[in-house]
């Protein structure tokens, strides 16, 4: 193969310009703009460079092209190389086109005898007509593009850098300028494009490199490449520098309700909720809602005074004021700019009510923008209850989870009611005979973490080694608590051969805050633990939403305006 | 980088200076009523002000030559020196579009700029001779006006090359460099007669300011078109001393901006990219 251009492992930095002062240089650190990367280019290959804003594809172009030098390695170029970077470089504003393109293309290396002969071309291809004899000032940018891609690859070069640019053109020229580099690849020419269109990248390039943040990701065919870099624009959110690269993420959240106001109607009552109901799966109103179910909490309404941006809300707490949920729709970014005089409705529809059996308040409030203000504010003033099979230990989240290499024991529910899990028993139990006992929490990869982000699936992992006879007597208890140690709810599991259970939660459906999983050995004869850690395991987590509560219920809203 | 390189390169890119020099003329001169005639106008201008004001009102005269052509050979060789630096100066940073296209040498952009500002310089040449033709006659010595030209060409050219790089990384230059220019004037025999600073100095300053390239320079060009001139201090300045110090001079100047320039070449269009 006859190599082109060769880069050896080479470095770009830039100083970081605003400061001079060579220790407070090293100390903000400069701007490494490419790093380390080693690239061989044979003759007659097509390579597609792509990348977020900002990795670096410029740079290298411009290096390849000898205008930027690296900071470390080497480049060795065979041949001519021409470059066409960003548009407007290279010409002059006040000369006319006919000028500029002696201009340009004296500066790209052409003798003037060259483009002479080459002019009829160049203003043919660029199709400008007459505005060829005017000031380049009064061009378009696509009418820069055609000139400058005209001028460029009427040229003679043995490899050509083309640097997002034709994305200006009309589709048109597009289709133009793409049949000439169709063209250059058939007559062996080389050519490096960046562009962000994908499907330019597909139809022309051998070779793909994928460069972030200044490295090589990847480099092969165009396709494998393209899903790559799809992955990599969809796996974070991007910002350029690193002392930004954060994502505003709420790390805790409301977690009790306010018990002394319950029962109570706030608010300037601009505009008054006159009636809440609850309707359960078959649309029928009631008061008691299967675990599990769906629920519409519908709240309807009368404006009095027009009022704007106003937001709706609906919380459920249980008995105790405990937060459960407490969605609105400001958190899932609805905007309600006006209610007018009149009557209307907002309904919150649950699917899946995930809730322990139980006895349970409800608040619904019509808001202003900033939830300051309340128009009207009804506080845990409606009674709902959820039925279910209620076990021995009092529970508020049910949260569904498949189990490998385990058998969940429901029908020993009802006997299992140990006061260990009571807020001011914190005393671990400890058996000699319990050798290791190992619990976490693990992401979908497997791999070990302590934060997730709300509704991630997850699984929690329990290891067990031990010499235990009469095993049947026994069996495995894993259950979560929020930190302020509020039960959220458990599991019972039959101890098995292995020792090794694994539970998986398809979603992780729990608001920010931080949480921990309690895990032991219950002895089924002398109804008690055997061995018992309060803090097997501790994780935390955050969400993109600010909803207040403890669990997070998928959820739609539906509201009808005056 | 020899000098030999240096040459070739120019040499190899002949087309593209050319570029340079004619779209620096057409930028100069575009969308004014009088065009390209400024090329005259602009430096008569000057000198009618310098006539009015040091003529007219403050009665300087001068024994060497007529006053107008004293001042003529003054004002229109320290124009075209500054304002070819003046203009190299800022030229890479002004220019850093085309820079940052190929990979060009950069010194092509002061040099164009130092061809252009000497076209002007020869036209406004063209008045002055006419001038001494009209006002005093031409000596044997007019022969040497190339030689001092080019010597004049080589000074500017390596300065504006030195300035333009430093520019690029130290903005400050341009200021300094104005402020510069306006001592060095005032510090050349301008439109003073020399004899007027002889007794002024200490013998070893006078000397120095005798020396000085600038002076040097403005002496030769005197020589050569006003003969005679130096009929009142013929004893102070040495002819071959003059010459001499001032090839040496040009010399070490052009060496300088190529040795400055191989050094900072790679990094100029780092600091021109932000």
């Amino acid at each position: 193969m006859d190599i082109v251009i060769e880069l050896k492992q080479i470095s770009k930095k830039y100083p970081n310009p605003g400061v001079f002062d060579e220790q407070m240089r090293s100390d903000l650190g400069d701007f490494l703009a490419l790093c380390d990367i080693s690239l061989g280019i044979s003759r007659g290959d097509v390579i597609g460079i792509i990348g977020r804003n900002g990795a670096g594809k410029t740079t290298l172009l411009n290096i390849l092209a000898g205008v930027l030098s690296p900071t470390q390695g080497q480049v060795f170029t065979k041949g001519r190389v021409l470059g066409l970077f960003n548009l407007g470089v290279g010409f002059q504003d006040e000369l006319t086109g006919r000028h500029n393109i002696f201009l340009n293309g004296t500066l790209l290396g052409a003798t003037r005898k060259e483009i002479e002969e080459k002019l009829d071309t160049i203003i043919g291809f660029s199709e400008l007509g007459d505005f060829i004899d005017m000031p380049l000032g009064s061009y378009s940018q696509g009418m820069r593009l055609r000139l400058g891609f005209s001028i460029i690859t009427s040229l003679d070069f043995d490899v050509l850098l083309l640097d997002e640019i034709l994305a200006v053109g009309d589709l048109l020229f597009q289709s133009k300028c793409f049949e000439r580099m169709m063209d250059f690849r058939r007559q062996g020419k080389t050519l490096v494009i960046t562009t962000q269109d994908m499907g330019l990248i597909e139809r022309l390039c051998d070779k793909v490199v994928l460069l972030d943040h200044g490295r090589v990701l990847f480099c092969g065919h165009a396709e494998e490449c393209i899903s790559k870099y799809r992955a990599l624009l969809s796996a974070e959110k991007f910002f350029v520098g690193v002392a930004h690269k954060k994502i505003i993420l709420f790390e805790n959240t409301k977690k009790w309700g306010d018990v002394a106001e319950w029962g109570k109607k706030l608010g300037t009552k601009e505009v008054v909720i006159e009636s809440v109901e609850f309707i359960n799966r078959f649309g029928f109103k009631c008061g008691r809602i299967k675990s599990g179910g769906s629920l519409r909490i519908r709240s309807k309404f009368n404006s009095r005074n027009s009022v704007k941006e106003a937001h709706f809300g609906a919380a459920i707490f249980r008995g105790d004021g405990v937060y459960c949920y407490g969605p609105n729709t400001a958190f899932d970014g609805h905007l309600i700019k006006e209610i007018r005089v009149g009557r209307g409705w907002f309904e919150l529809r649950c699917n899946e009510l995930l809730l322990a059996p139980g006895e349970y308040k409800v608040s619904v409030a019509i808001w202003d923008k900033n939830e300051s203000l309340a128009f009207d504010y009804h506080s845990g003033y409606y009674n709902l209850k959820v039925d279910g099979k209620v076990n021995g230990v009092k529970e508020l989240l049910s949260i569904p989870a498949s189990i490998k290499n385990n058998i969940l024991k429901k029908d020993m529910m009802m006997a299992f009611n140990p006061d260990i899990l009571n807020k001011d028993k914190t005393q671990d139990i400890s058996n000699e005979r319990v050798k290791s006992f190992l619990v976490g929490l693990v992401d979908k990869d497997a791999k070990s973490r302590e934060a997730f982000i709300t509704n991630d699936p997850a699984s929690l992992r329990i290891n067990f080694q031990g010499q235990l006879t009469n095993r049947p007597n026994y069996c495995l208890w894993a259950g979560f608590f929020r930190s302020d140690n509020v039960f959220c709810h458990g599991f019972i599991l039959l101890f098995n051969e292995i020792g090794y259970s694994e539970l998986t939660f398809a979603e992780l459906p729990r608001l920010p805050g931080g949480y921990r999983v309690a895990a032991g050995l219950w002895d089924k004869e002398e109804k008690r633990f055997i061995y018992f850690c309060h803090n097997a395991c501790v994780f935390r987590t955050v969400s993109e939403k600010g909803d207040h509560g403890t669990i997070y219920l998928k959820h739609k809203w539906d509201w009808r305006l005056p | 980088m020899g000098m030999k390189s240096f040459f070739r390169e120019i040499y190899l890119r002949r087309d593209l200076v050319r570029e340079l020099v004619v779209r620096d003329l057409k930028v100069r001169y575009a969308r004014s009523a009088l065009g390209i005639l400024w090329v005259f106008f602009s430096p008569l201008l000057t000198v009618a002000v310098f006539y009015l004001i040091f003529f007219l009102f403050l009665k300087v005269n001068t024994a060497e030559a007529p006053f107008i052509l004293y001042l003529m050979t003054a004002v229109f060789t320290w124009r075209f020196f500054q304002d070819s630096l003046m203009c190299s100066v800022t030229s890479l940073v002004d220019n850093r579009n085309l820079v940052r296209e190929s990979n060009f040498p950069h010194y092509l952009i002061p040099l164009s700029i130092v061809f252009s500002n000497a076209i002007i310089f020869m036209s406004s040449l063209v008045i002055l001779l006419i001038s001494v033709f009209v006002l005093k006659e031409f000596s044997v010595w007019v022969l040497f006006l190339p030689l001092v030209l080019s010597v004049h060409f080589i000074i500017v050219l390596g300065l504006s090359i030195i300035s333009s790089v430093i520019y690029v990384r130290c903005r400050d230059l341009k200021y300094v460099l104005e402020a510069l220019l306006l001592l060095l004037f005032y510090l050349t025999p301008a439109f003073y007669s020399i004899s007027l600073v002889k007794n002024s100095f200490p013998r070893l300053l006078f000397e120095i300011y005798l020396y000085n390239p600038f002076t040097v320079i403005l002496n030769l060009y005197r020589f050569t078109l006003l003969k005679g001139c130096y009929v009142v201090i013929h004893e102070d300045i040495s002819l071959i001393a003059s010459v001499l110090s001032i090839f040496v001079f040009a010399l070490f100047v052009l060496c300088l901006a190529l040795w400055y320039y191989k050094k900072y070449r790679l990094k100029i269009n780092d600091y021109l990219s932000y």
